[in-house]
């Protein structure tokens, strides 16, 4: 037989155990890494040469048996038994070594040739464990390298290794002895299962034979159309099945404790530093406030350490802007990219900031483990509200994106807690809604911005919760399934693993504003810039008392003129308030005529107004001949009062409406048309001013609106991905359903009650 | 009582002193919230009491534990001034934010700006904590600590 040149390997292991850090030392790709179990849900493929030796490396989410019950479990099973890799590495966490070598002994017993990758040795030897490798390689007959994968260590050796494997003519196969009785057992279902041809050509005849004894639902599914079935059927009804089962279990341990007191010497150890840290944060009493203080801490940082990056943003598409509106010809092409491209995307971007510090700061407590400790301690009010512990991980790593997360409920085995978890998921506030909170907080609520925001994100897991107690004892009854999940060790991540992970998922969001929210930003530039006559340039109309208005010509009327930060203009008529300008003092009462105001300066006078200003009309209201931003007669327009019937009980004006709508496609989207439609978009601290002086824009409404962005669909990518997961359109749709109806629910409530209460 | 070493007691007498004053000032922040009262350095902020009374709470359960004699209480001691230098460095970042904005961006918000107005409990109570990480530096590694014979 001559050598391959060609070979699959497996990367199979416990979860946490360090497959995708050794993928990734491997191929040199940058999968995502995390320090908690369940971190890989689906398997990954890489190809990497050695020595002239093409081998395509396959990453397989962690399972601690190849008796499979989680979806993530059930590929990396279905992986290594039915595609037949040429190598299977197994992982193995050198620092718990019992049970990792159990998926070792099943391994072997697939006949499967495997190498043992001795993964995180470093972390073993400093508590003082001593492995001796080439007594394990010997005792066990597999070779075994010692591996640090998140630096690289021992990789090259470990492919050296899996070459020669791979090129061995000859595998010798793997046998545990289950004692007489089993044995007789297994005797007896094999006779009968090698009459199936078929399925003795698909796996080793006694491997089948054990995972039957196991009651494997897997193997048994794959029996079903047997012609041997019934007899098999037969035979496994007339044993104990769950008594031989945990023997096999005791005989498999027995033989990995035969081997271990010869191969491993464990250091004395007391408390380790994680046990220290643990005894704090996982206390009864103070592991819930501190998670929630350390939440609160993320989100101060979000809102206040960001708003100098922001500022320089802001100026930066604040001149584009200007620029563009001034320079470019047409005016309705200037107006597109001024207004529409970076007033839309740029009022998106200027948010990035805060998208970043979060994520950093979610990456750094998942990297350093306590992610997995949040699980736990929020376990127990979890199961009570009818949540499996499992599942306030994906709901953690909604924070970033609903959609990982909800793939990452694959680690969850019982189907209805699965269920609960992706029906809920979309009400944790992801990363696309903070802009949201940011914009609509920073206006309304000053300088408890960031209370508001925190309230608003604990709200999204309280919803979140409370649906999930609500389906629990009604349309998916039962109880939670038992959580067991082991606790990673404490580690210190490293700046340069932090900052990839943050870049991993911010860059998601620079990547969304050079794509949907750039064409959403030019379709609702458009849809606010045309109507049924063409594109708006030029309205005369009249305003009302207590209007704003923000343009560029000729107002006429009593009221407040506010120059624009990069315009100026000319004021003729008299002065109803003394006012201090660069130009001079004007007194009240007094007529003037051509007053110069600057950018910024304000006045409020009876008389005309010439130039870019806006202009908030007096008891008598005004008129306004010019180019006029507020899209009254837009298409947009009409698509938001289309909506008026069903959102005014909620406070919302036709623009929140057209936001809102616009918000199913990227929930950045809602800033973005908040920005083009209050028509200064580029600007935040305008768009801010606008919607203050708004008299439709309360904090109330505010607060409404951030309640309804947080619950109403889940996003475009989203629903996609529920109906993968679920497999089922009818829970798409009830989830869909499901957080319209109660966003509108609460939103209503909430309004209402706070006009009662005279906010 | 259970005899101590003189490291713990160092430890016990460290865990009381901070977790008073946490709490103390917890107290304070919580009077400065209601508006009634103002308290100079104590801004008053809902949650920020609760970060003070938390954090003040975790050294006081370290120095109930070392006092009844147990000595894996130190880890509440270890904790309490781990969370006490992360909320130090918040506000540290939160202050230096806030001096770009004065200074060099010449944000209109921070017109009247001072350095005084974000010295906050969290800061000045971290330099407490700052002493406890250097006296006992050599037991805040990740990398292999172990109290041994626990």
């Amino acid at each position: 037989m001559g050598a391959k040149n060609h070979i699959t390997v497996a990367l199979a292991g416990n979860p946490n155990a360090g497959k995708t850090s050794l993928f990734n030392a491997i191929t040199g790709s940058r999968q995502h890494v995390g320090n908690w179990p369940g971190v890989t849900v689906e398997k990954k493929v890489g190809k990497y040469t050695h020595k002239g030796i093409e081998i395509e490396v396959v990453d397989l989410p962690g399972t601690y048996s190849l008796t499979a019950y989680s979806i993530d479990e059930i590929v990396a099973r279905d992986y290594i038994v039915e595609e037949r890799p040429d190598v299977v590495v197994h992982i193995v966490d050198a620092s718990n070594l019992e049970r990792n070598l159990y998926l070792t002994t099943q391994l072997m017993e697939l006949g499967t040739r495997v190498v043992i990758a001795l993964n995180m040795v470093d972390i073993a030897e400093k508590r003082g464990d001593v492995i001796d490798i080439e007594k394990m390689a010997g005792f066990l007959e597999i070779p075994v390298v010692r591996t640090i994968a998140n630096i690289g260590y021992g990789v090259t050796t470990l492919m050296d290794e899996v070459v020669k494997e791979a090129q061995k003519p000859e595998h010798h196969e793997h046998e545990i002895g289950y004692g007489k009785e089993i044995e007789k057992a297994l005797v007896k279902l094999e006779s009968i299962i090698k009459r199936d041809t078929h399925l003795v050509g698909i796996y080793p005849l006694r491997w089948i034979a054990v995972k039957l004894i196991e009651d494997d639902e897997n193997i048994k599914e794959r029996i079903e159309f047997s012609p041997v079935r019934e007899e098999i059927e037969e035979f496994l009804a007339e044993i104990d099945t769950i008594d031989f089962e945990a023997r096999m279990a005791d005989k498999r341990y027995e033989a990995i404790n035969a081997v271990l007191p010869q191969v491993l010497k464990k250091g004395e150890v007391g408390m380790t530093t994680s046990d220290m840290i643990d005894r704090v944060l996982t206390n009864k009493y103070l592991g819930i406030p501190i998670f929630l203080i350390l939440m609160w801490g993320a989100f101060e940082l979000t809102f206040t350490f960001a708003t100098p990056f922001m500022d320089i943003i802001d100026l930066v598409f604040g001149h584009l802007s200007g620029w563009a509106n001034e320079n470019i010809e047409p005016a309705w092409l200037g107006s597109l990219i001024g207004d529409g491209i970076f007033g839309g995307v740029g009022f998106v971007l200027i948010f990035l900031p805060n998208i970043f510090i979060l994520f950093l700061m979610l990456s750094f407590l998942e990297d350093s483990g306590y992610m997995a400790r949040a699980a736990f301690i929020m376990d127990k009010l979890m199961y009570n509200l009818g949540l499996h512990g499992k599942s306030f991980i994906p709901l953690l790593m909604g924070f970033g994106c609903n959609i990982p997360a909800i793939m990452a409920t694959r680690t969850i085995e019982d189907e209805k807690d699965r269920l609960i978890t992706i029906l809920v998921n979309p009400f944790i506030s992801c990363g696309a809604r903070l802009p949201v909170y940011l914009l609509l907080a920073g206006a309304f609520f000053g300088g408890q911005a960031a209370t508001v925001i925190f309230f608003i994100y604990i709200f999204g897991i309280v919803v979140a919760v409370g649906s999930a107690k609500l389906f629990r004892s009604t349309i998916l009854p039962g109880k939670p399934a038992p959580f067991i999940m082991e606790l990673p060790p404490y580690r210190l991540p490293t700046l340069r693993t932090t900052v990839i992970h943050m870049w991993e998922r911010g860059s998601m969001y620079l990547r969304k504003a050079g794509t949907i929210i750039f064409v959403f930003a030019i379709v609702i530039w458009s849809l606010s810039a045309f109507n049924g006559d063409g594109y708006i340039e030029e309205t005369e109309k009249d305003i009302d008392e207590g209007e704003l208005l923000v343009g560029d010509g000729a107002f006429e009327g009593k009221g407040r003129f506010t120059v624009l930060e990069d315009g100026e203009g000319t004021f003729t008529g008299t002065v109803l308030e003394t006012v201090e300008l660069k130009s001079g003092t004007y007194e009240k009462d007094r007529y003037y005529e051509g007053i110069e105001l600057m950018e910024e300066e304000e006045l409020h006078g009876d008389g005309t107004f010439e130039g870019e200003c806006e202009f908030l009309s007096d008891e008598d209201g005004g008129r306004y001949i010019g180019e006029d931003f507020t899209v009254e007669e837009s298409f947009a327009a009409d698509i938001g009062h289309g909506f008026g019937p069903i959102t005014s009980p909620l406070g919302f004006t036709w623009k929140m409406n057209t936001a809102l709508v616009f918000g199913f496609v990227a929930k950045e989207v809602v800033v973005g048309s908040l920005g083009v439609l209050y028509g200064v978009g580029e600007d935040e601290d305008r768009v801010s001013d606008s919607m203050e002086d708004d008299k439709d824009f309360s904090p109330l409404v505010a607060f409404c609106l951030m309640l309804f962005t947080l619950l109403y669909l889940p996003c475009l990518a989203t629903v996609p991905v529920i109906y993968k997961e679920t497999g089922s359109v009818k829970w798409t749709g009830f989830s869909v359903g499901y957080g319209l109806v109660l966003a509108w629910l609460l939103a209503f409530v909430v309004y209402q009650v706070g006009s009662l209460m005279g906010y | 009582m259970a005899e101590i070493d003189v490291e713990n007691e160092e430890k016990m007498t460290f865990g009381l002193a901070a977790g008073a004053l946490y709490v103390f000032f917890g107290i304070l922040q919580a009077l400065a919230s209601t508006g009634l009262v103002d308290i100079p350095l104590v801004p008053g902020n809902a949650i920020g009491v609760l970060v003070l009374v938390v954090i003040g709470a975790v050294f006081l359960f370290g120095y109930r534990e070392l006092k009844e004699g147990i000595p894996e209480g130190i880890a509440y001691i270890h904790v309490g001034i781990g969370l006490s230098l992360v909320f130090g460095i918040i506000y540290l970042l939160v202050m230096g934010a806030d001096a770009i904005s004065a200074y060099l961006i010449r944000s209109e918000d921070f017109e009247d700006w001072s350095i005084i107005d974000d010295v906050r409990p969290e800061l000045y109570l971290a330099l407490l904590s700052l002493i406890g990480l250097v006296k006992w530096r050599d037991e805040f590694s990740l990398k292999g600590i172990t109290i041994s014979g626990v």
